[in-house]
């Protein structure tokens, strides 16, 4: 079953790249995704199978990142449909391609039991993300697109260094990568070369997670990518990456080396949030402000991860929250952008006036990133908060309280002054009214966000402990 | 004591000070390819005296991959461009050989202290591993041309897997092929985007990949 869920989309790549037609591809997209996301839901009711000698598995984390990917990726290829009207039909081919290969290689990566398979899994995704990001092939989006090859392949270049140091902290023992034996033998891994794997694997998948100091790449691959390709590198690729670290998070775990990791993660989280709140402050290019808000996410998905159960459990929330959130704010940029035909602040203004639906999104979009109640956002950064104050964590709590408001107000800022007025030139508001497809999916995301704020699916609830439990337990 | 396993790793180690000390690509290629041949022979030295079947394929594939199908591939993107050679680094040659010397020391240094769990057959594999590692950090920042940056990601990968042939015989087949094939695969899409950036740039200088910024 796992095995048809990552062959899936690379079959159907391979047909759309081997067929020399049509129409038909972005009918095959929303296809797999539907069929992606049909299987994903069998297994919250049947869990499914270890395969392929172990290597595949699904746990509770791989679980839930898992189903956010399929969810938005569903929604990202709606949204699809009415997106594409005036590409050439060559560049469609291979951007719909490699958008088939990027789904199937994330999903390679949540259900790998290997750290060796796992890494081949986050190297794939970036890439089959390259074409993606280097899609109208500018002089920017080649910067961009050399920045993000460059910067995440060093970093799962050191990412693998550190699996091999993990291999060496087993050698005496455990003497496999396997995710599962390396738990059931954590106390008896080699101690300093534990400690060298964690700081190289934390630094390797930070890099590609977006924690500062190693997110240089984000902000520029977030900005020139189309935006249904950011709204994917932020709510799924950068989960992919997350994910790798909870698993390093589990062997920390087992080998008693939690407050060793903790520290770390808490002290990235901070510094990311600090650079996120310096870079979003005045910025000129709204979809580097949402990029930027994505550093400030992770930041705060680390700082939760170093806090213990409590922590744990909204930092997991909190990133199915902030996967759907990153999905409504990029989507709606990618409504502004086909209006305004720009990206920076100062050409965007009277959203309200000319397009009220994509002024209403917008809105709806900077109150979840921004982490104000009713949004689930909020319930999962007061569950982090409340985690650090029940630790003593008060420097913490500081920064983090400090961070999240100057953060608000920055977005605020931006946003509220593109809502308002009206627009600079006038014939922006004669442009293209939204199509159904380009609003049924940002809808349907924020229903989801709001829901979360105030209720948690028992089911939903019971993974989500599952996981603490395969963290903290 | 294995005197042609040492002689190797040694002569990779030179052959590495020679690359990040040339600023010609052609030669820096050069020099390259020779360097991930021996590399490749790396683990039919180490495990001589008990040589399985799949130790040679590795070893095959290494010395195909790294030593002739890259390097032709990074010729024939330097081909497409009209540099050939490293004009104005940010880091000077002189600066460059002198952090390599440091990196080498430093290197060993670290692999005295850090005990390897089990017996190794010789203890140069660790420090020259790590000194590659850092060499090949210092090509990437040190440098502008977006080759000599392949060019410097290749060398530390080529350390990473020196690295790796200590595991030969504890990791499965399937990943280290695995590694290999993403390497390439990462090589060929690195090479497409080069091409990209001299075709819309008309060189492939990275310094002029500055308009993102805050």
């Amino acid at each position: 079953m796992l095995i048809f869920l990552i062959l899936l989309p690379l079959l159907v790549a391979g047909t759309i790249f081997i067929l020399p037609d049509q129409r038909s591809r972005k009918r095959m997209l929303v296809f797999t995704a539907l069929l992606h996301s049909g299987c994903v839901f069998s297994f919250w009711m049947f869990k499914p199978s270890t395969s392929w000698n172990g290597f595949l598995g699904l746990d509770a984390l791989g679980l839930l990142v898992l189903s956010v990917i399929s969810v938005l990726f569903l929604m990202v290829s709606f949204y699809l449909m009415g997106y594409f009207k005036d590409e050439s039909e060559l560049s469609r081919k291979v951007f719909i391609g490699f958008l088939l290969c990027f789904l199937s290689f994330m999903t390679l990566v949540t259900v790998s039991r290997h750290f060796g398979l796992l890494l081949i899994g986050i190297e794939a995704t970036t890439l089959s993300s390259v074409p993606l990001i280097n899609f109208v092939k500018t002089r920017q989006s080649i910067e961009a697109t050399w920045k993000f090859l460059m910067i995440c392949l060093i970093g799962i270049a050191l990412a693998l260094l550190g699996t091999y140091f993990l291999a060496v902290a087993g050698l005496n023992n455990v003497q496999s990568l396997f995710i599962d034996k390396l738990i059931i033998h954590g106390k008896e891994l080699t101690l300093p070369w534990l400690k060298m794997s964690v700081i190289f694997l934390l630094i390797g998948c930070g890099t590609k997670m977006g924690l500062a100091p190693m997110h240089t790449w984000l902000p520029d691959a977030h900005s020139q990518a189309p935006s249904p390709i950011s709204a994917l590198l932020s709510g799924c690729l950068l989960n992919c990456a997350f994910l790798s670290i909870l698993r390093v998070a589990q062997v920390c775990h087992a080998a008693g080396q939690t407050p060793f990791f903790s520290s770390m993660l808490i002290l990235l989280g901070i510094i990311s949030m600090g650079v996120a709140f310096v870079f979003i402050l005045g910025q000129e290019d709204y979809k580097r402000m949402f990029a930027y808000s994505s550093v400030e996410h992770m930041g705060i998905l680390a700082i939760g991860l170093g806090l213990g159960p409590i922590g744990i459990y909204g930092a997991l929330l909190h990133m199915i929250n902030n996967a759907f959130t990153k999905g409504i704010a990029f989507l709606v940029t990618g409504n502004l952008y086909k209006q305004y035909h720009s990206k920076k602040v100062s050409e965007v203004r009277g959203v309200f006036f000319a397009y009220p639906i994509t002024g209403i999104f917008l809105l709806a979009g900077f109150l979840a990133v921004s982490g104000v109640p009713p949004f689930g956002t909020f319930l999962s950064e007061l569950i982090i908060l409340y985690a650090a104050l029940i630790g003593h964590h008060y420097v913490v709590v500081f920064f983090y309280c400090l961070f999240l408001a100057l953060i608000f107000i920055g977005i605020a800022d931006i946003i509220l002054k593109m809502l308002q007025g009206r627009p600079v030139h006038e014939s922006v508001s004669q442009g293209p009214k939204e199509s159904w497809s380009m609003v049924m999916p940002i809808l349907f995301l924020i229903v989801v966000v709001f829901i979360l704020g105030f209720y948690i699916p028992p089911i939903l609830n019971n993974v989500l402990q599952q996981g603490v439990g395969l963290l903290a337990g | 004591m294995n005197v042609w396993l040492d002689a190797a790793l040694i002569s990779v180690i030179i052959l590495g000070l020679f690359i990040v000390a040339s600023t010609r690509l052609a030669t820096m290629i050069q020099i390259f390819s020779v360097q991930s041949v021996i590399l490749g022979c790396v683990p039919l030295l180490m495990y001589a005296k008990d040589l399985e079947f799949f130790i040679i394929i590795i070893s095959l594939a290494a010395v195909v991959l790294r030593g002739f199908i890259m390097p032709n591939f990074l010729f024939w993107a330097i081909r497409h461009v009209s540099v050939r050679s490293e004009a104005s680094p940010f880091i000077g040659l002189g600066t460059t050989l002198l952090l390599s010397g440091v990196s080498i020391v430093g290197s060993f240094l670290l692999a005295s202290r850090l005990v390897f769990p089990v017996a190794i057959s010789s203890d140069l594999v660790v420090p020259s591993s790590f000194s590659l590692i850092i060499m090949g950090f210092i090509l990437i920042v040190g440098r502008t041309k977006a080759i000599s940056q392949v060019i410097g990601y290749l060398l530390l990968e080529n350390g990473i897997f020196l690295f790796a042939i200590l595991l030969l015989k504890k990791m499965p087949l399937l990943v280290e092929m695995g590694i290999l094939l993403d390497l390439f695969i990462a090589t060929v899409v690195m090479g497409i985007v080069v091409n990209n950036i001299s075709e819309e740039f008309n060189n492939m200088d990275t310094v002029e990949l500055s308009t993102l910024k805050d």
